[in-house]
């Protein structure tokens, strides 16, 4: 053996699924059922699993992908997709160097990472504020204020 | 030092340490008795056929007794088979042996294994039950045979509670199922279980005696 | 006056959507229910950084290089820039009387407060003379230092348990930080190294809840220390099966079977190695091919060969069971010589 690449080294065989992912499948469809009757939504956090990739390669076959892929930029990339099963999102959280720091299903209406933070929203309407009394119009706030 | 450290080292070696001297010092001091010489002319020659055939005829139930000796006879069979298969077929144990004298065999899977504990198991305590109700053998029994069947009995209970992981943590379940086992090493030479080790020779040694006497076995 | 975590976050731009998304992977790490991820960004914002003193005795600074060696920026890092780090003698910038005088300063104005970490085995042997830093002893120093702490965290087996410098016969009479320290609460984060998000976990557990997590009976955090690396392990079904590679090169260790026979010492070790992985989730040791040595249980490194299976005798050779077996013969031997005589005596009295 010359190369690192020519020793036949199988890590993790497909066989080796434990049989995880149809169990998570199960919880799955339980917690939709959850969010349609009583409004709850639920997650499941998948790197507290010891999911083999066979695991993974399941759910993201049978989940698929949906209609909303949505892209977060916030201290690293978070990607959260709606799958192919509407009400199941899935969560991707990455670092700034783009490894993997979360991963969830979350079975909702909407992620509530996806709303305006009212923290945000305060700060962002001070900045606004700031913009506008530093341009020329210094009394635009004050108006608007009144109307509200 | 904790218990599955003992357990592993000095409470091993001690067991097997006792185990060995006790079976060799038994073997060696019966087989070096003094024997009375026998003055008389053999009825039979062959006196070793006599043995072999008695060691067959006393394993099995006599046609007499069937009705009431097969259906103990069967779990007998049924759990000295499921403890010879669990001891030399399941590979943490093969490991041991491998460990002890460097001979290893080809394991069996371990969901066989596991069912074969489960019926040793009940096979046990299925005995258990006859030899405490059944008047005759309750007459019959003494504390070797209770303390010995509870020393067989500890290792299979502990070993598949240790391969559930049921109880306590699994380190724990280890060291109890190994030093149930260094009990019945310690026991081992000194009780009933030393059949193990007898009960051919005892069985051939009457049957040879028998034969010379020309005596129907 | 010191800011809250939620002050300092916003004077450096990061939104609170972008603190929800780290508080989100703080509640996975800390193997709490994602939907804690807002609870835990109420508390974790209102903290204040705490003072941190890290003291390092007998050890080889792994457990700083495992911390620290991680990509930047990171969760370690975001758990860092919580914390105020007043002395740390491989990270600081400051050296000699001035660095001593830090901590001082540090244990004085945040007396009762801070937090102490300890990395290393404390040296007892000769008042322990074996292992001093400018002139004082680390037995002196720990004592001295751990006195106004709040609680002490053991970074590493060595603090946590002697590790390698406890490994017999012992030469500088080696013990742990929990030996010294009896009145103070001591958490210990056992691993050589511990795994990085493990030590930020429990610092994120202090942080966000002003408490040590709760801990198991060697005082390990039961988050990151409640299961063995054997229920967690993707080759566990190989286990269950009966399927072992019997060396490290044959059909088994390739298929990825398990590593039972080969010694690994999953089945008796509680980490996270298996579902928090290392080198930024990359694997764990099972998962490259070569089984758990245990580094997180007490003792792991006076408890036989690495790769003496579990199963296996640590003491007992064939030897041993030739002697035995002799030594039987010769007594049993003995003991007919006594019966013949007595059969012999019988006899001659008949």
């Amino acid at each position: 053996m010359s190369r690192l690449d020519e020793i036949p080294v199988r890590i993790m065989p497909a066989e080796s699924a434990a049989g995880q992912g149809q169990a998570l499948l199960h919880e799955l469809a339980h917690m939709l059922d959850v969010l349609l009757r009583e409004g709850r939504s639920g997650m499941i956090d998948l790197r507290a699993l010891p999911l083999a990739a066979a695991d993974f390669a399941r759910l993201r076959a049978v989940l698929g992908e949906g209609e909303v892929h949505a892209r977060i930029d916030a201290m690293g990339e978070a990607s959260i997709v709606e799958t192919g099963i509407p009400g199941i999102w899935w969560h991707t959280y990455r670092s700034h160097d783009g490894d993997i720091i979360t991963e969830m299903l979350e079975t909702t209406w909407c992620p509530d990472i996806l709303n305006s933070q009212p923290e945000d929203v305060t700060s962002g309407l001070q900045r606004l504020r700031e913009q506008l009394t530093g341009d020329a119009a210094p009394s635009i706030p004050a108006k608007e204020e009144q109307h509200a | 030092m904790d218990m599955l450290a003992f357990a592993r080292g000095p409470g091993l070696h001690w067991s097997l340490t006792i185990l060995f001297v006790g079976v060799f010092w038994r073997l060696t001091g019966i087989l070096l008795l003094r024997r009375s010489p026998d003055y008389s002319v053999a009825r039979i020659s062959g006196w070793w056929t006599g043995a072999l055939r008695l060691i067959a005829l006393r394993s099995w139930p006599r046609r007499e007794f069937s009705a009431t000796t097969s259906f103990p006879t069967l779990i007998g069979y049924l759990f000295h088979i499921g403890l010879a298969v669990i001891v030399f077929g399941l590979q943490q144990h093969i490991l041991l042996i491998r460990s002890l004298t460097g001979l290893s065999w080809p394991n069996l899977p371990s969901g066989l294994v596991n069912l074969t504990a489960g019926v040793t198991a009940a096979s046990m305590l299925a005995l258990l039950i006859r030899r405490m109700t059944n008047p005759v053998l309750r007459l019959l029994s003494n504390f070797d045979d209770y303390f010995s069947w509870l020393v067989a009995f500890l290792p299979v209970a502990t070993g598949m509670l240790a391969v559930a992981h049921l109880g306590a943590r699994y380190e724990t379940l280890l060291a109890l199922h190994m030093l149930s086992a260094e009990l019945l090493f310690v026991w081992f030479p000194f009780g009933k279980l030393m059949h193990a080790s007898l009960i051919f020779l005892s069985r051939g040694t009457s049957g040879a005696l028998l034969t010379r006497k020309g005596a129907a076995i | 006056m010191r800011e809250t975590l939620d002050q300092s976050l916003r004077r450096q731009g990061v939104s609170r959507r972008a603190f929800l998304k780290y508080c989100t992977a703080l509640a996975s790490l800390m193997a709490l229910p994602p939907g804690m991820a807002p609870a835990i960004a109420a508390a974790l914002g209102k903290a204040m950084r705490p003072s941190v003193i890290w003291l390092s005795f007998q050890e080889c600074t792994g457990c700083t290089e495992s911390l620290t060696r991680s990509n930047a920026p990171t969760l370690e890092d975001l758990i860092f820039n919580s914390i105020s780090l007043d002395y740390h003698e491989t990270l600081q910038a400051a050296s000699g009387t001035a660095a001593e005088a830090a901590r001082e300063q540090a244990m004085k104005a945040f007396y009762g407060k801070y937090l102490l970490i300890v990395d290393g085995s404390v040296a007892t042997g000769l008042q322990g003379a074996y292992s001093t830093v400018a002139g004082v002893t680390n037995l002196d120093e720990l004592k001295k230092v751990a006195a106004g702490a709040a609680a002490v965290v053991a970074v590493g087996s060595c603090s946590s348990f002697g590790g390698l410098p406890m490994a017999h016969p012992n030469p500088t009479g080696a013990v742990a930080v929990s030996d010294i320290i009896t009145d103070k609460p001591v958490i210990n984060v056992p691993g050589c190294p511990p795994i990085p998000v493990v030590i930020t976990g429990v610092l994120a557990h202090f942080l966000t809840y002003g408490t040590l997590p709760e801990t198991d009976l060697h005082r390990r955090p039961k988050m990151f220390y409640g299961e063995t690396i054997h229920d967690r392990c993707y080759r566990r079904p190989f286990y269950d099966q009966g399927k072992f590679a019997h060396t490290f090169d044959d059909e088994g260790a390739r298929n990825g079977w398990c590593l039972y026979e080969l010694g690994c010492k999953g089945p008796i070790t509680y980490n996270s190695c298996a579902t928090l992985k290392w080198n930024e989730g990359t694997s764990f040791p099972i998962e490259s091919g070569h089984g758990c040595l245990g580094c997180s249980e007490p003792k792991f490194w006076d408890k036989g060969s690495f790769y003496q299976p579990l199963s296996g005798g640590t003491w007992t050779d064939s030897g041993t069971l030739l002697a035995a077996a002799a030594a039987g013969v010769a007594v049993g031997a003995g003991a007919a010589v006594l019966s013949r005589a007595r059969q012999h005596h019988a006899q001659e009295e008949k």
